[in-house]
């Protein structure tokens, strides 16, 4: 289980995209870059039990927040996935050794979703990937209850943020407390860490640092066969690590991972045992063992 | 008395040639200069989307608290207007040019969609934030609505009245076929989307109603 944590060895800023993405990193600039996206309303600090053993391997790791989340640049809505998955792509090439030189990315869950994204925009920019538990909703996952009731729940909750503050929690013990409630899996000492650098105190208590804009959109049509759509653009080798047991948030698995897997060029798919949403968490030493086996197969491991 | 509101289209000089188009309305008129245009500054964060205007309407909506209010969505931003009139917003929708379309499969929508990706990319000034007060050139990589069963959908739950109007310059193949899965809706075709003559049908159509 991971619940250690080390500090980033450096934490800087990206100007990308007319926004700002606060990156924590680790090992030598100098070597080759890997991108680390984390989940919705998670953020960068949540790579601190892993990325480091990344950075082990020979990789320089920069693991960001997403626009956002954590310290980087805030959202006017939520409906941001085009402009975070153009920030990917910006990212990878300004992080590139070469202008030639593509990169690797992880990236888990929402994050999966978004290297995915990144990869079908920019293929010449990614040469590998490595998804944990981001393949995007299941099938059933897109089914609605009307396109009126929709709408109305969507502009109500636009009203609702537009019109009120944040409520603040009255400790970070509390916020853990209720994010463990969500995330049943997850370890206490990881829902402190995750609390402690994903919260900031403000009058009357604390507040996660997520944009409350993030919850909010409006019905545009989004659908399964958009998501699927791209991969057929993603050259990039591409490992999948999906979770095997049930889980808050838990993406697509069992039959449905396969089949949609097997549309990417070069994927491959593996389910970690005992293992719910947070795959890297619960399982760091498996998940990392498949990604240097991954590595070692395509040759990208330095 | 019925307010207005009118949500012009992406890269149009903004709400002021609609604020003078329908001078005539008998209630208050709203319209605002959508972000990125008219020296209204960008979204936070730089980037557009679909759902900016419905946002901006309903900042006004809460400020202005019309009793009844009609709807205008013009282009790109006839789908904001739907989704609002779909969520209660509205007494009254029309929609100038703004049914969507052209219709396209998921894989072409997903292929529009990146291929706008990359040209955004691409483009340095798109990437920067513009100067204060210009207009800005991102405003209009946007894509548009696409989706042909998603526009049936809305068009069958559409709660209030309708007014379609069709110019030359809509890009939707076929109104005169959507126009049959609303409830309540009377098709208009112009030959130019004249500000002036739009305003005039429109008023008709709700003076009529």
């Amino acid at each position: 289980m991971g619940d250690e944590f080390a500090t980033p060895d450096r934490a800087i800023f990206f100007e990308v995209n007319r926004t700002q993405l606060r990156a924590w990193c680790w090992g030598d600039p100098a070597a080759p870059p890997v991108v680390l996206v984390h989940g919705a309303y998670d953020h960068g600090r949540t790579w601190d039990g892993f990325a480091p053993r990344l950075a082990e391997l020979g990789f320089h790791v920069v693991a960001i927040d997403v626009r956002g989340h954590g310290d980087s640049g805030r959202l006017w809505t939520g409906m941001a996935w085009g402009a975070c998955t153009i920030d990917l792509c910006e990212l990878a090439r300004a992080l590139a050794p070469t202008s030639k030189t593509p990169i690797g990315m992880i990236g888990h869950s929402m994050g999966g979703g978004q290297i995915l994204s990144a990869a079908a925009t920019t293929p010449e920019r990614f040469a590998w990937l490595v998804n944990l538990d981001g393949l995007g909703p299941p099938a059933d996952g897109f089914v609605d209850d009307g396109i009126v009731q929709m709408a109305t729940r969507s502009l109500d909750e636009i009203d609702k943020f537009r019109s009120s503050a944040m409520r603040p929690w009255v400790s970070r013990d509390q916020l853990a407390e209720r994010r463990g409630a969500i995330n049943i899996r997850l370890p206490r000492p990881f829902l402190e860490h995750l609390v402690e650098f994903g919260t900031r105190e403000i009058e009357g208590g604390f507040v996660w640092k997520w944009d409350p804009a993030f919850r909010t959109g409006v019905p545009d049509g989004f659908s399964l066969e958009l998501i699927l759509a791209q991969y057929r653009h993603i050259t990039a080798s591409t490992l999948v690590l999906v979770s095997s047991e049930e889980d808050a948030w838990t993406e697509v698995h069992d039959d449905e991972a396969e089949r949609r897997v097997a549309m990417l060029m070069d994927g491959r798919l593996i389910s970690v045992p005992d293992a719910g949403h947070y795959v890297h968490v619960e399982q760091p030493d498996f998940v990392l063992d498949c990604i240097v086996g991954f590595l070692d197969e395509i040759g990208a491991r330095p | 008395m019925t307010d207005l509101l009118v949500l012009h289209d992406v890269g149009a000089p903004g709400g002021g040639e609609w604020a003078a188009a329908f001078s005539e309305w008998p209630g208050r008129v709203l319209t605002p200069d959508l972000p990125g245009h008219n020296g209204t500054p960008p979204p936070v964060g730089g980037h557009y989307e679909s759902g900016d205007a419905v946002y901006v309407a309903l900042d006004l909506l809460r400020a202005e608290a019309p009793v009844e209010l009609v709807i205008v969505g013009v282009g790109h931003n006839g789908a904001a207007a739907q989704i609002l009139a779909l969520g209660g917003r509205a007494a009254g929708l029309a929609l100038v040019d703004g049914l969507g379309g052209p219709w396209l499969e998921a894989i072409e929508i997903d292929t529009r969609r990146r291929e706008t990706y990359r040209r955004i990319l691409a483009t340095p000034a798109a990437m920067s934030e513009p100067p204060p007060g210009a207009d800005d050139p991102r405003a209009t990589m946007v894509v548009g609505a696409a989706n042909w069963e998603f526009a049936i959908r809305q068009a069958e739950a559409m709660p209030v009245p309708v007014l379609l109007v069709e110019t030359s310059s809509s890009p939707t193949p076929d109104a005169g076929e959507l126009v049959d899965h609303f409830a309540h809706a009377t098709l208009e075709r112009l030959d130019a989307r004249d500000p002036g003559r739009v305003a005039h049908i429109v008023q008709s159509w709700w003076a009529d109603r």
